[in-house]
């Protein structure tokens, strides 16, 4: 297990927004965790990162408590975060993009991780000298993927990877983060309101709902519940 | 269908001119009744008031044809394919610098921009049409440079809004002329010292504004320069308030005064120039007769040409400084930390080192222009300090291109060689100054140089790479 919440309760202000959440990640699995608009599934994974603070319970990653440390010392554990909305430095080329997501890494291994992004995302080397404003939707979201490798993560978040983003890129792109996992043994977290593509990747699911998480389980397991089949996948009465 | 709508505005256009013609001579006749209409004079020491109606009625007449002219320049898209020409925006015109024969061969060729000019700079004092005044000025336009670099660290790197920079300026010049008197320490002792200084302020001031951006702390920055402004006007016992600090030292030339009587111990840079020069006559045989005429005798131009040396060489070091920084992670940094600093954050990336690091580093190459600026006046009081210099050192930063080592040259050279050439027109070169930064605004929007750089090109691996693909492509 290389992640786990207890009990996690935040709030902003006086406003729950996560009621005691228990997760587990066990390292070189996908876990998807889905869930409605609002629900608080970005929440969670932001108090993962330490912003806001939990106000109850514990976060461990590899057994060591990150509740009260700050967002840039959790992320220095080896925790990468591809934030919502991609927020890539857009006036900054590809290239510097990249660079400064190896700030913390050795750098040693700077070129050796750059040649294996630009081997994941073979778009990225053909920019890597053109400002990153100037990518496409899709392009931005793999540079942002790209960034958050080249700090060498154990732990991948991914905050809606498809919002945005042409259908077709958004298979492309579940089918990279797909390929992270399986043949180089990333654990991942992702956060998706793309239910159905997120659980065809990931081994568990977890379902929130309303700040609490309703349903857990082996990802088959829940995309087969007829209650997820309603409400999220569109396929129920 | 763009025709007729073209032809639809070409028709309409007159009536819709002649209203904004009428609009700008109401504005300027209400605005002209107390302006230019009425005025006072002074007569056997009293005030009288004296009235100018046909001023106004002149002023009005050529507001309302000079806004009709410009209105119906606009209507017809004179002004629109006048801002593309100038901006070389045309679609299908390549840039000067892509087309010029002289700048395409030139290229790859010279070193940095920056360091090109300061060469270039490094030749001035040889050049025949030289004399004290240009020197002197072109010493101002480098101090200016100085404070342009340092201060494009904190705006335009790391996007923090610092409208009171003037405060490590003074920070600078005071540290050198209180350390030069009390301590006795000279000028090349006290730069470091007085740069140091300097940066402890910035940090001094980074801490608590570590929180803001934009706006606020654009306040509280302004805030703090006026504070440094007014110990130095206040603390009497320390700065001398408002009577200055006068007398400070001059730099040496390693050890060797540069004026016209030796101080102390020290001989002066003509004595020695002029011992060497024996000396070297004794070994080549030659007669003192004919030594005599490469004789130097004491010139204030020596001086000034020093000083102008000194600051040339602040600055080839500023600009290796700066360059290399921005090739770092740190530098890269604060760039990052200027689009997105949350997503700084979630990179790891310590925001507040960042911020801290550029106000720091900012600040020290202020008060190392402040330390020049002291040695090289004699002659320092709270009054060269003000937020003035404060804008004029912002201006310069906004005008070259926010982040830009060859822009903050560009507009330091306009914002002082443009007043300073308007000397003769007196009374309207402020007018002429203002109307040219108006126009810059409207035609270069980013500054003279918006482009930004990018600090790393092709990464060694994916260089092949990309290659191959254009290669394909082609």
């Amino acid at each position: 297990m290389i992640l786990s919440l207890q009990n996690v309760e935040t709030f902003y202000g006086n406003i729950q927004a996560l009621r005691g959440v228990s997760l587990e990640v066990n390292a070189g699995e996908i876990v998807a965790l889905i869930g409605a608009n609002g629900a608080g599934k970005s929440t969670l994974l932001m108090t993962i990162c330490g912003h806001p603070q939990p106000r109850r319970g514990s976060v461990k990653f590899k057994g060591k408590e990150l509740v009260g440390q700050t967002t840039y010392q959790i992320m220095r554990h080896g925790i990468a975060q591809v934030p919502e909305g991609r927020r890539i430095f857009p006036k900054m080329s590809v290239l510097e993009n990249l660079a400064i997501g190896a700030t913390l890494a050795d750098h040693k291994h700077y070129a050796k991780d750059l040649q294996e992004v630009f081997d994941i995302f073979p778009i990225l080397a053909k920019r890597q000298s053109q400002r990153a404003g100037t990518l496409s939707g899709g392009e931005q979201q793999m540079l942002a993927i790209g960034r958050a490798l080249m700090s060498r993560p154990e732990l991948l978040l991914l905050d809606e990877p498809s919002l945005g983003i042409a259908p077709l890129i958004i298979k492309q792109i579940f089918n990279t983060i797909k390929m992270l996992n399986r043949e180089r043994g990333m654990t991942i977290l992702l956060i998706e309101q793309n239910a159905l593509q997120a659980l065809k990747i990931a081994h568990r699911g977890y379902v929130l709902q309303q700040g609490e998480i309703v349903m857990t389980g082996a990802a088959d397991q829940i995309m087969s519940d007829p209650r997820v089949q309603a409400a999220y996948l569109g396929t129920g009465g | 269908m763009k025709n007729s709508t073209q032809t639809a505005a070409k028709k309409l256009s007159l009536p819709h001119s002649l209203r904004l013609a009428v609009l700008a001579t109401l504005v300027a006749v209400v605005l002209g009744i107390p302006m230019v209409a009425l005025g006072t004079t002074d007569q056997n020491g009293s005030l009288i008031l004296v009235q100018r109606w046909p001023w106004l009625l002149w002023l009005a007449i050529v507001i309302f044809v000079g806004r009709l002219f410009t209105a119906e320049l606009a209507a017809h898209g004179v002004v629109d394919s006048l801002k593309t020409w100038l901006s070389s925006r045309h679609p299908n015109r390549p840039k000067f610098r892509d087309r010029n024969p002289a700048i395409l061969w030139l290229r790859g060729k010279l070193p940095e921009p920056t360091v090109t000019l300061l060469l270039l700079a490094f030749l001035l004092p040889m050049m025949p049409f030289t004399d004290r005044y240009s020197i002197d000025l072109a010493t101002t336009v480098l101090i200016y440079v100085m404070l342009g670099w340092g201060l494009n660290i904190v705006v335009g790197l790391a996007g923090l809004l610092d409208l009171g920079y003037v405060a490590f300026y003074a920070v600078g010049a005071y540290s050198y002329a209180i350390i030069s008197q009390t301590l006795g320490l000279g000028f090349w002792e006290t730069l470091p010292i007085a740069g140091l200084l300097a940066a402890l302020f910035g940090i001094l001031l980074g801490f608590p504004v570590l929180r803001l951006r934009g706006d606020y702390l654009a306040i509280v920055t302004l805030g703090f320069g006026e504070i440094i402004r007014i110990i130095l006007l206040n603390w009497q016992s320390l700065t001398n308030g408002s009577r200055g600090i006068g007398g400070i030292a001059r730099p040496e030339f390693f050890g060797l005064s540069m004026s016209q009587t030796a101080g102390g111990d020290s001989s002066t840079f003509v004595d020695w120039v002029n011992g060497n020069l024996t000396m070297i006559g004794q070994w080549f045989g030659g007669s003192e007769a004919g030594l005599e005429a490469y004789r130097l005798s004491y010139a204030p131009v020596h001086r000034i040409t020093f000083l102008y040396f000194v600051i040339l060489g602040l600055l080839f070091f500023t600009d290796f400084l700066v360059r290399r920084l921005r090739n770092l992670p740190i530098g890269r940094a604060w760039e990052a930390l200027r689009e997105d600093e949350i997503a700084c954050r979630a990179l790891g990336i310590n925001p507040t080192m960042v911020k801290l690091s550029a106000f720091a580093l900012g600040a020290g190459l202020g008060g190392l222009a402040g330390c020049f600026f002291a040695a090289r006046q004699g002659f320092i009081s709270p009054e060269s300090f003000t937020f003035m210099e404060s804008a004029t050192v912002l201006a310069i930063v906004v005008l070259g291109g926010m982040g830009s080592q060859i822009g903050v040259v560009v507009a330091a050279l306009f914002l002082v060689l443009v007043p300073e050439l308007g000397r003769a027109f007196a009374d309207y070169r402020m007018v002429g100054f203002g109307a040219a930064m108006v126009l810059i605004m409207v035609f270069r929007p980013e500054g003279f140089v918006g482009e930004r750089k990018p600090s790393l090109i092709l990464g060694l691996v994916g260089k092949a790479k990309s290659k191959a693909k254009t290669k394909g492509v082609q």
